[in-house]
């Protein structure tokens, strides 16, 4: 067992892009009625120190009110920090930080209406990777994201509808350099 | 042995991991800080998804905005089916629709229903409307709780406008 472990001990890449899919769904707010379909997106890490690395990343995600043409698409570019706790040889438990500015394109086509929106956006998240020998390293992930947009009187004069409260689950891969 | 503490303690350091740590939490604070302040209904042409969300309150008592006039502006729900716009008509009311988010507030016809259909059934669905009206608290029970919601009055077909 000893020797099995030594022979699977996996070292620490001093940098890694990473790629992950996921549903996302959106709580209360201006977006009620819509419902999320996807989240997709990536990211590129160093090592800052230890097992504490910083980078940036964007995602998208994809919502849409059923039965109608009208969707939502959030690009969220943003610089993240990532905090890996070893749990043992094969699993990370990975805890992220990040904080971008956030892009919300609304359209109805039945309506030829598109309007974009956008706000401050922060994130909080949770991955558990499961290491491997190889280039690539898997995780699931759940997130927290939140967006405060910025004032404007002609999309809303409510601070409720300001806010904007997504959560998402999925599944992601991380590329080592080693 | 202080020494060594001394020397490892990095103060930007710290400051970068506890701004990373905090922001988003500070985020947060920062917007849930922000109180909503009152409207003002018949100022600005406020949309369908303000109105619907500005408009609740507890049953138990009167809330801020009953009975008051509001300018609202939105499109007409099913303006292109004909069908319903008959059924609205015998029902003397019809839908003044966000297309941003698809909410939607009824808007019920208490005089010059034949006028102000005549203004309806000649828009187009693209057009926006901008109505006049009064806000009418009404009373729904869900699962035992009693929610309050509105409808707008409308009265006059010089009260609704094609933007």
């Amino acid at each position: 067992m000893v020797l099995f472990l030594a022979n699977t001990a996996i070292s620490q890449g001093r940098h890694f892009f990473s790629f992950d899919a996921g549903l996302s769904h959106n709580h209360k707010g201006f977006y009620t009625l819509y419902a999320g379909i996807i989240n997709i997106g990536g990211g590129y890490n160093i090592r800052i120190i230890r097992h504490f690395y910083g980078g940036v990343s964007l995602h998208l995600d994809y919502f849409k009110r059923t039965n109608t043409t009208a969707g939502l698409i959030i690009y969220q570019p943003k610089i993240n920090f990532n905090y890996d706790i070893p749990v043992n040889k094969r699993i990370d438990l990975v805890t992220k930080l990040a904080g971008g500015y956030s892009f919300l394109r609304n359209s109805n086509k039945e309506y030829n209406y598109r309007e974009t929106q956008a706000g401050f956006n922060s994130l909080a998240e949770i991955q558990v990777i499961w290491k491997t020998r190889d280039k690539f390293d898997f995780y699931i992930f759940g997130r927290y994201d939140f967006i405060y947009l910025d004032r404007n009187e002609n999309f809303t004069r409510l601070e409720y509808y300001r806010r904007v409260n997504l959560t998402c689950f999925g599944l992601g891969v991380r590329i080592k350099d080693n | 042995m202080a020494g060594i503490l001394k020397k490892k303690f990095n103060p930007a350091r710290a400051i970068l991991y506890r701004s990373v740590l905090y922001f988003p939490f500070l985020l947060q604070c920062f917007s849930c800080d922000k109180e909503q302040p009152l409207l003002l209904l018949d100022q600005n042409y406020l949309m369908v998804a303000d109105v619907l969300q500005y408009c609740q309150g507890s049953c138990n008592e009167a809330s801020v905005w009953e009975n008051k006039n509001a300018f609202v502006k939105g499109s007409i729900k099913d303006v292109e089916s004909e069908s319903k716009m008959e059924e609205y008509f015998s029902e003397s009311k019809f839908y003044l629709q966000d297309i941003r988010n698809g909410m939607y507030l009824e808007v019920r016809i208490t005089e010059n229903k034949e006028a102000i259909f005549e203004k309806i059934f000649a828009a187009e669905k693209s057009d926006t409307f901008k109505v006049k009206g009064m806000l009418n608290p009404v009373l729904a029970m869900d699962g035992g709780n009693c929610l309050k919601g509105v409808v707008l009055i409308l009265n006059h077909p010089d009260n609704i406008n094609i933007q």
